[in-house]
């Protein structure tokens, strides 16, 4: 399948960068315009870092490379997982580690194992848990009471639930329409860029729809008919946290994940596989960011899984006779 | 823009003989739009001249109408298709009337195949119209191959064998026309209008250019311009003007070797099924210094890991190039490689030849040798047999 657009590396970063506005103004309208602030200021604290390491390793700065969107996306991405109230000083640090330690220790763009914008909110998330662990409600929802300034996510929420059941829990302001309350607007403005990253084949949809599949069919299994120890409805799943996100523009990074489409099936279905476990049984609350950086270690050995199907595949259809 | 320009002569009725046709297209100068540029009158001319040498028993003249592809990076007949799929019919009909042609065929790719059922509906639309009667239209589409739009290449798809290979198939009653040209034609004659542009492919992008443009103004600040694809253009001066030939235009240095970000694209875009950029990492990672015979002899020497890459397999079309985003020459990698693997098979050969000239020459010494020792043998023998009769 060529790509519908015949696009520079830079111009496809770029695109893909515009493509998460949807869902980040979705996230701007629910969650403050702090979003938009830190999307600002993240994409520059990340060029930022891009030019420091290019001083420290090259000596000189390379502007084309430093214009290229890779940089800028990592930001924009460190920026849209944060929630709006976190300081810049956090947003700086995940940059850093993002891009320092998860890019340019590898060698830079193309050559890094990990998906350097999760390098960077991992790190943010095990050092600063306290600032990342709250979500405000925007202005415009405020109660009249300030206990209502800011809210538990709805995964959490529903991790802690308490033996309700998912009906009980369903009756609950944490619960929306069809996933986590506003949530599931955040997630379905990311589905619509995600569709536009897919639709102009930016990515192939190979990885999004083995995520989505890997995850619904886990949650179905753990749905256990709503009881008080149900793990949540597959719905629930996909438009809750940061399933979109991380389905149609993190998983997607075309360096992090394995090149070949046996491969990228099985990371796809790995990264939602991971996703259900990490929400379900680990200690945080949405684990998309550890899924994707677990995937990304293991994406060069499925990388090898995938060739030698290949190679099978090729060896059998060789071995039949020619009609 | 005007793709055609204003009516310059009177319509031509469907009933007007082939010389008054070929004389129509040479005054709305309809050459060949697929890059050759040769004369279509002249074409059509020399196929009718062989019609009248021919028995009234031959099938006749056979006309193809030509919208393969030819080469990643000039897509002008996918968009004549799809903005003028209608004039490039109406060509094909005017032309199939004007040689009384039996069986006329419309060759598509596989990126064009998409167009076949509306062109086919206005094929049947035309003849549903005509006053004399078309015949019917036989519609192929063939797989976007390098080169798959090449003359020879569509006559072999569609199954017409020339009886001389030599000879120009138009003096053989084989007409093939680019489908540009037939929209030229189609117009010439029913409106009297002439083609005043045509698709020109710049940087990726396929679109309607005005002919007499300066190249420069096509691509702007690319100090040398390549005119033509990637594998047949050649280098062109900025001021240099479009015209009937000019099927794409880019600057020439045209790889940016920006860093592969692993998007795989170039995977499906490889008519060989290789893995390209597998096969350019292997590619890259090839040793600077003069090739050794120790590669040929390590399993896991680079030259080995390109072997089982598929680097035979490699037809250097060049897809690869044109897909990859970073602007990587990968092709260039490939040919350093596999002139890298020819220098180290033929230090292997040589080594072998060596070997088994030493080994040969080992065999005549040892051989000597025994000869020498067997006639000593013998001879001390003989002396022996003589002292014992003394």
């Amino acid at each position: 399948m060529a790509p519908r657009l015949s696009l520079s590396t830079r111009a496809l970063l770029w695109l893909t960068t515009a493509l998460l506005l949807p869902g980040a103004l979705a996230q701007a309208w629910y969650f403050g315009s702090g979003t938009l602030l830190l999307v600002v200021a993240g994409i520059s604290f990340a060029t930022l870092t891009e030019a420091l390491c290019q001083l420290l390793r090259d000596g000189a700065l390379n502007s084309e490379r430093l214009a290229d969107g890779s940089s800028a996306l990592t930001g924009a991405l460190i920026a849209l997982c944060l929630p709006p109230g976190t300081p810049l000083a956090v947003l700086a640090f995940a940059c850093l580690l993002g891009l320092g330690l998860g890019k340019f220790a590898y060698g830079g763009l193309g050559n890094n194992l990990f998906n350097p914008a999760m390098v960077g909110y991992a790190a943010a998330l095990v050092t600063f848990p306290e600032h990342l662990a709250s979500w405000p409600i925007a202005a415009a929802e405020t109660p009249a009471t300030l206990d209502g300034l800011s809210a538990a996510t709805p995964l959490d929420a529903f991790a802690h639930r308490g033996g309700a059941t998912v009906a009980d829990f369903q009756s609950t302001a944490a619960f929306g329409t069809w996933g986590g309350a506003r949530w599931e607007w955040v997630n379905l403005g990311y589905l619509a860029g995600g569709l536009g990253v897919v639709a102009l084949r930016l990515a192939h949809w190979r990885v999004p729809v083995a995520v989505l599949a890997s995850l619904g069919v886990c949650a179905a299994i753990g749905y256990d008919g709503g009881s008080s120890a149900s793990t949540g409805t597959p719905l629930f799943h996909w438009l809750t946290g940061a399933t979109c996100l991380t389905a149609f523009f993190i998983a997607t990074d075309p360096v992090t994940q394995p090149s070949d489409p046996r491969a990228q099936w099985l990371f796809g279905a790995l990264i939602g596989a991971l996703i259900f476990a990490i929400r379900s049984y680990g200690t945080w609350a949405d684990g998309a960011a550890f899924a994707v950086l677990l995937a990304n270690g293991c994406a060069p050995l499925l990388q090898h899984q995938g060739e030698r199907w290949r190679d099978r595949a090729k060896a059998l259809r060789r071995s039949e006779p020619r009609p | 823009m005007r793709v055609f320009s204003e009516p310059r002569f009177e319509p031509l009725p469907v009933t007007a003989p082939l010389g008054a046709v070929a004389d129509r297209l040479t005054a709305a100068e309809v050459t060949g739009m697929g890059g050759g540029g040769y004369p279509t009158a002249r074409k059509l001319t020399a196929a009718w001249r062989w019609q009248e040498t021919q028995s009234s028993a031959t099938p006749g003249i056979r006309l193809f109408a030509n919208g393969v592809a030819c080469e990643p990076g000039i897509d002008g007949d996918l968009l004549a298709l799809a903005d003028h799929g209608d004039e490039v019919m109406l060509g094909l009909a005017r032309l199939a009337q004007a040689l009384q042609v039996a069986a006329p065929c419309l060759v598509l790719g596989h990126r064009t195949k998409a167009q076949a059922g509306a062109l086919q509906a206005r094929w049947d639309q035309l003849a549903r119209e005509a006053a004399p009667p078309l015949p019917p239209l036989r519609v192929l589409a063939v797989p976007d191959a390098p080169a798959a739009g090449a003359e020879p290449m569509v006559l072999q798809a569609a199954g017409c064998v020339l009886a001389n290979l030599a000879n120009p198939p138009a003096t053989q009653g084989v007409v093939v026309l680019n489908v540009i040209t037939l929209m030229a034609a189609g117009r010439a004659l029913t409106h009297g209008e002439v083609m005043t542009g045509r698709p020109v492919t710049v940087a990726g992008q396929t679109r309607w250019q005005a002919f007499g443009q300066p190249l420069a103004a096509l691509v702007p600040d690319a100090a040398p311009l390549r005119s033509g694809g990637p594998w047949s253009g050649r280098e062109a001066q900025a001021e240099e003007r479009t015209d009937r030939t000019t099927l794409a235009v880019a600057p020439l240095a045209a790889s940016r070797n920006d860093p592969c970000i692993g998007c795989a694209r170039c995977a499906p875009a490889c008519p060989a099924g290789i893995d390209p950029e597998a096969l350019w990492h292997a590619s890259s990672t090839l040793p600077r210094t003069p090739p050794t015979l120790a590669e040929a002899q390590q399993p896991d020497s680079a030259i080995a890991r390109l072997a089982s890459a598929g680097l035979d397999a490699c037809i250097e079309c060049g897809y690869c190039n044109v897909v990859c985003p970073s602007g990587i020459d990968l092709l260039q990698g490939f040919r350093t490689a596999k002139r890298r693997q020819a220098a180290v098979l033929a230090l292997t050969q040589n080594a072998d030849r060596s070997a088994a000239r030493f080994r040969r020459h080992e065999a005549r010494q040892v051989a000597r040798a025994t000869a020498r020792a067997d006639r000593r043998s013998a001879r001390l023998a003989q002396r022996r047999s003589w002292d014992t009769d003394r």
